[in-house]
């Protein structure tokens, strides 16, 4: 057992410093150590990389890099059922790829990449059904971007990362709740529909 | 975006008269902003007839912020007008075109030749505006987003509030800066000197509250015009244009540098690919000339350079395939390249570069083919080709090289042989060497050795065997008989010259005659040298071990002509404190060696590994004796002994003697040294010591290379000798010395025996027998006053003058008693060496009485009388006195004669001598009678007087 944990900590190594692990045509890796890569790879911060390369590490910038957040919270993950949880994440993550798919972000778009891969296969592990990889979602229509390199730019590609950061870091903390095996979690589950309905209620409420 | 503020109608005029003159005002003038050069583009029209084609007009533009008072810029722009076109300016704005609006106003003036007198300007056109977006009621900061500026240059902003006099904050790099108000609403802010900081720009932005707007500049260095711009090619089909960029612009990577090449002839223009090179693609038959500019542009600076060129000038040769290498024999071999381009207009100039493992040789050629000859058969070539265009130069082509290796041919030249002799019973072994040929000579691989072996006796036989290819010596028994010996290599060509040596063993016996001689070795090697041979020589071989201690000794040897009779033998094999015998052969015409000379020496020797042990023996206060034993000999692994030196080193320093040599050591210790050269001198006598002194003695051993270790003694010597001393000097000395006396004595005696017999005693006169007076003996003898004295005659002599400087001192006393006349020197030490003289007769003072100059003379009428003088006078006087009468000189009167010798003695008369008066101690009974001069006269005082003498008292005291 313990020789295995350490293969499998070798091979989540690999993976995590390769950035990438293949889902389809390969083999996953065990459940234990995409668990555990994900939550890993949730606390990369790739805020504070970009703020200091782009000049933005300011208070006054910081704080316009500061905004609402278009992705899930904390609140709104943990209820999620573990599936609907993992589709929402390569949702939220392949979102993001397609904002940041410049050149600046070539290293960060390959985690991101990464990321979806090994949601992917935990969502394998969950699902009896075969594919369960969502399709890749058709590219939306963004609105127009602003000039690469441009002040505006910089502002807005800062508050899509640093909504990442926060989506991320929400998901690492549901992915803290969950168990050692599939399946397994310490909460009581929660289909989306009534995830969503709470929110509505709480908004008016509000 | 424009707007004319004043519709107005400008006409051409044509005022009738006596002149006519043009105006043609600007039409349709239209003002625009290009943000992204920050330019205010200003068009217009102007309307021409038909006949002003081609006219020159100035038009003045004047652009004003606000009100006319603010002008910004008054510019006179000259331009020959052609039909139906619209003229246009760019002004390039310091500020934003976005932060204020901009005012334009025209006036123009025709400036032909043509028309002189029309040189008066139009009315201005109404003025149009460019609004700027200060009233837009927009937070914003111009320029927006992204602008770009050169390093070190000035960059002006401006941030417009929504309403009047907001408070905005303008930041740099987070770094807070004060502006300039333009307007209620627009600031400007002007940052200097701006900097590179990172290649994603430098943040500027304004801020209202808690919004921001802001833009990214872009510093980038100033981009430089491209140096060294050149184009060639290689085939006559692509042209190669290269160029060096310089410093990066560190703009980002969305804003390159551009570079293009433009053709003039052509008007073609290509976009390059890269930032340093670029390929034109050629049309050889249509263009031979061309006129490229390159340009290289960015954001900010547009920059181009240009070349002029003959495509056919600037080919640099390329190979097609590497070159080929045919008919390869032994020493030739043929060379064939093709190269490009091929065009038969042009020739080429290729050098051919041959290497083989020692040397290089150069060769040039216009043919695409070359034959090599001369080649070192079986030997390693390298050989490598390059080409220009011979009828201009521009660049050689690479190198294009290959290797090739050439066949073999028959040995050249013979090989270096020699040869050992030992006798053996019944003959002689003789064991053949040879020096393997070298590969110049080899000509290819030497498969194996023939060595013939033929009789020079009566009866010929030739005996032939071989020997292997990587031998290099050979051995066979011989008869007495006189053989001739032929070595030759053998490789798959052929064979070399066979060298020939005759071993005759007759010869071989002179060996031991022959005295082997010493010889000196240098850094270098060792230095031989021989007296040279009868004419027959041919040559002459020195031959030795490189190894003489070890049963395979390397044997070498070496030849020389016949003119070389010396030689420095050199080898990597020498070693310091070896012994190399050398033996020197004279070898003749017909190769037949002789012994000439035997030599031994060392490169360098070293110092005997012996360690006398030395005792001492005949230890005296002055010398010893130095025995010692030891193992030293003379062994070939050190060096020549040559004897001893031996140390003398005393404890308290002194001179080294001639024996010695003096050394001084290093630490500044002097020691004499002794040499024995004889090696088999165990003893040594080591003299002129210091008596009672230490010395500490070395023995060493000796060679060329040095002393070795020492046998070390410490010796005292003993003390003085005086016995020796007093036996060998002083006693005989003494001895001597006391018979040189004894003999004078007795020469003194003889001489006064001779000279000055004694008085003879009166008491012990024979006649005092003969009167046989019985009782006392001094009762026998007369005494004067008896006796009636013989008259005198004195005669005065002038001669009184030569006794000047005599003190006479004559004593009287009554005449019946005796009277003594003293006669004594004037000084101390005539009175203490003179024996009292008295005379003891009357009669003087009787005659002298007489004379007048008596009274100069000092009478003492007492018997204590005394005359002192000179010890010269009385000399004088007593030769006088021995002076016999007949040497009186003629005409001179003798005046005194002797009457009698006889005189009374002193001894009966001790009571008339005074205390004062010191009384000669050995005065003579007699009294030697003396001629008292004229001058000397005495005279009596009166009585009572006391007698006075002109000697001092102290010579009066003193005793006689």
């Amino acid at each position: 057992m313990w020789a295995r944990l350490r293969l499998s900590s070798l091979f989540g190594l690999t993976c995590g410093l390769l950035w990438l692990c293949p889902a389809a045509g390969s083999t996953c890796p065990v459940y234990q150590t995409l668990l555990c890569q994900l939550k890993n790879m949730a606390k990369k911060d790739f805020l504070k990389a970009f703020m200091t390369d782009q000049g933005l590490n300011s208070p006054h910038l910081n704080e316009t890099c500061t905004g609402s957040s278009d992705f899930p919270v904390t609140e709104t993950l943990k209820d999620l059922p573990p599936v609907t949880f993992l589709q929402t994440v390569s949702q939220t993550v392949r979102l993001i790829e397609q904002k940041l798919n410049e050149p600046v972000f070539k290293r960060m778009h390959i985690y991101l990449q990464g990321i979806d891969n090994n949601v992917c296969c935990m969502l394998q592990a969950l699902l009896p059904a075969p594919a369960a990889c969502p399709a890749p979602a058709s590219r939306r229509t963004l609105s127009p971007t602003p000039t690469v390199g441009s002040f505006s730019w910089k502002l807005e590609r800062c508050k899509i990362i640093q909504s990442y950061q926060r989506f991320m870091e929400a998901v690492g903390k549901v992915l803290e709740t969950w168990g050692a095996s599939p399946g397994q979690r310490n909460r009581k589950r929660r289909s989306l529909l009534n995830v969503l309905l709470g929110q509505r209620r709480k908004v008016r409420a509000g | 975006m424009s707007h004319v503020l004043t519709p107005r109608i400008h006409l051409s005029l044509s005022i009738a008269g006596s002149s006519e003159y043009l105006v043609y005002p600007p039409e349709s003038i239209n003002v625009s902003i290009r943000s992204d050069e920050q330019c205010l583009d200003i068009q217009w029209t102007v309307h021409l007839h038909n006949y002003t084609l081609n006219l020159k007009m100035i038009f003045q533009i004047d652009i004003y912020r606000s009100t006319l008072s603010n002008t910004v810029e008054n510019k006179n722009y000259t331009t020959t007008l052609k039909s139906n076109e619209t003229l246009q300016w760019c002004w390039h704005s310091v500020l934003p075109l976005e932060c204020t609006s901009h005012f334009v106003r025209i006036r123009s003036m025709v400036d032909d030749e043509r028309f002189p007198e029309s040189r008066i300007w139009s009315s201005w056109s109404p003025p149009v505006v460019s609004k700027g977006q200060e009233s837009s009621g927009e937070f914003h900061i111009f320029p927006n987003d992204i602008m770009y500026a050169e390093e070190d240059s000035s960059v002006t902003f401006c941030c417009i509030s929504r309403t009047d006099n907001d408070k905005i904050e303008f930041f740099y790099e987070d770094r807070y800066m004060q502006g300039i108000k333009l307007s209620s609403r627009t600031t400007m802010f002007e940052v200097k000197n701006v900097a590179f900081v990172r290649r994603q720009g430098s943040n500027a932005y304004c801020k209202l509250d808690s919004s921001i707007d802001g833009v990214v500049l872009y510093v980038g260095g100033v981009l430089e015009e491209p140096k060294d711009f050149s184009c060639q090619t290689r085939d006559l089909e692509t042209l190669n244009c290269t160029w060096h960029p310089g410093r990066d612009t560190l703009l980002p990577e969305h804003l390159p540098n551009n570079y293009s090449l433009f053709e003039w002839f052509s008007q073609k223009k290509v976009n390059c690919v890269h930032r340093n090179w670029c390929a034109w693609q050629l049309a050889p038959d249509m263009q031979d000339t061309y006129n490229f500019t390159l340009m290289a542009e960015n954001k900010l600076r547009k920059r181009r350079t240009s070349t002029f060129f003959n495509v056919n000038q600037q080919v640099q040769p390329k190979f097609v395939g590497e070159i080929s290498i045919e008919n390869v024999d032994a020493t030739e071999a043929t060379l064939r390249w093709q190269i490009i381009p091929n065009q038969k207009n042009l020739t080429f100039l290729c050098q051919i570069e041959v290497y083989d493992n020692e040397k290089g040789i150069e060769y040039n050629t216009s043919n695409s083919e070359f034959t090599l000859s001369g080649l070192q058969p079986y030997t390693a070539h390298s050989v490598r080709v390059r080409c220009c265009i011979a009828s201009h130069f521009w660049k050689w082509s690479e190198w294009n090289s290959k290797n090739f290796t050439t066949k073999e041919d028959t040995p050249s030249g013979a090989l270096n042989i020699w040869r050992i002799v030992e006798p053996v019973s019944g003959g002689y072994n003789v064991k053949i060497f040879w020096k393997p040929l070298p590969t110049f000579q080899a000509n290819g691989k030497i498969l194996n050795y023939s060595i013939a072996m033929e009789t020079l006796g009566k009866v010929p036989k030739v005996d032939i065997f071989f020997s292997d290819s990587d031998s290099n010596s050979t051995e066979k028994i011989i008869d007495e008989q006189p053989y001739q010996i032929s070595v030759a290599a053998i490789n798959s060509a052929g064979s070399s010259i066979p060298s020939v040596i005759v071993v005759s063993g007759n010869t071989e016996k002179s060996i031991q005659n022959i005295k082997e001689d010493r010889v000196n070795g240098t850094r270098d090697g060792i230095y031989l040298s021989w007296k040279p041979d009868s004419e027959e020589t041919e040559s002459y071989v020195v031959d030795w071990c490189n190894y003489p201690w070890d049963a395979i000794c390397d044997f070498q040897w070496q030849k020389f002509g016949s003119n070389i009779t010396s030689a420095i033998i050199r080898s990597a094999a020498f070693q310091s404190g070896v012994r190399y015998n050398f033996k020197i052969y004279g070898l003749s015409t017909k190769h037949e060696p002789y012994l000439l000379a035997k030599k031994t020496g060392y490169t360098q020797e070293l110092a005997l590994d012996c360690k006398p042990e030395v005792t001492v023996d005949n230890l005296a206060s002055t010398s010893l004796t130095l025995n010692w034993k030891d193992n030293c000999t003379d062994e070939p692994q050190y060096g020549f002994f040559k004897g001893y030196h031996i140390y003398k080193k005393p404890e308290v320093e002194e001179p080294c003697d001639s024996e010695t040599e003096k050394q001084v050591f290093s630490d500044n210790i002097v020691v004499c040294m002794y040499t024995v050269s004889d090696t088999k001198q165990k003893t040594f006598n080591v003299k002129k010591l210091q008596p009672n002194s230490t010395y500490s003695f070395e023995v060493k051993a000796f060679t060329g290379g040095g002393d070795s270790l020492a046998g070390i003694i410490k010796v005292t010597t003993g003390t003085h000798e005086n016995t020796n001393l007093m036996m060998t000097i002083i006693l005989p000395m003494a001895l001597f010395s006391l018979l040189l006396i004894i003999g004078l004595n007795l020469k003194i005696q003889w001489v006064k025996e001779k000279c000055f017999p004694d008085i003879p005693d009166p008491y012990k006169s024979s006649v005092l027998s003969l009167m046989k007076f019985k009782g006392n003996i001094h009762q026998a003898i007369l005494n004067t006053s008896d006796c009636i004295p013989d008259a005198i005659e004195v005669v005065n002599k002038p001669e009184i003058s030569k006794t000047q400087g005599l003190r006479t001192i004559l004593v009287g006393n009554e005449i019946t008693t005796p009277a003594y006349l003293y006669l004594l020197p004037v000084g101390k030490d005539a009175l203490d060496s003179q024996a009292c003289i008295c005379f003891e007769n009357f009669t003087y003072c009787q005659a002298a009485s007489d004379s007048g100059s008596c009274s100069q003379n000092q009478m003492i009428p007492t018997d204590q009388m005394m005359s002192v003088e000179s010890s010269e006078h009385l000399l004088k006087v007593d030769k006088d006195y021995i002076r016999p009468f007949g040497n009186t000189p003629a005409g001179e009167e003798v005046s005194l004669n002797y009457v009698s010798q006889l005189a009374p003695t002193m001894s009966g008369d001790k009571g008339n001598s005074s205390p004062n008066l010191p009384e000669p101690a050995h005065c003579s009974e007699y009294k030697m009678q003396m001629v008292i001069p004229a001058g000397l006269a005495l005279s009596f005082p009166p009585e009572g007087d006391r007698p006075i003498s002109v000697a001092s008292l102290d010579q009066l005291e003193k005793p006689c």
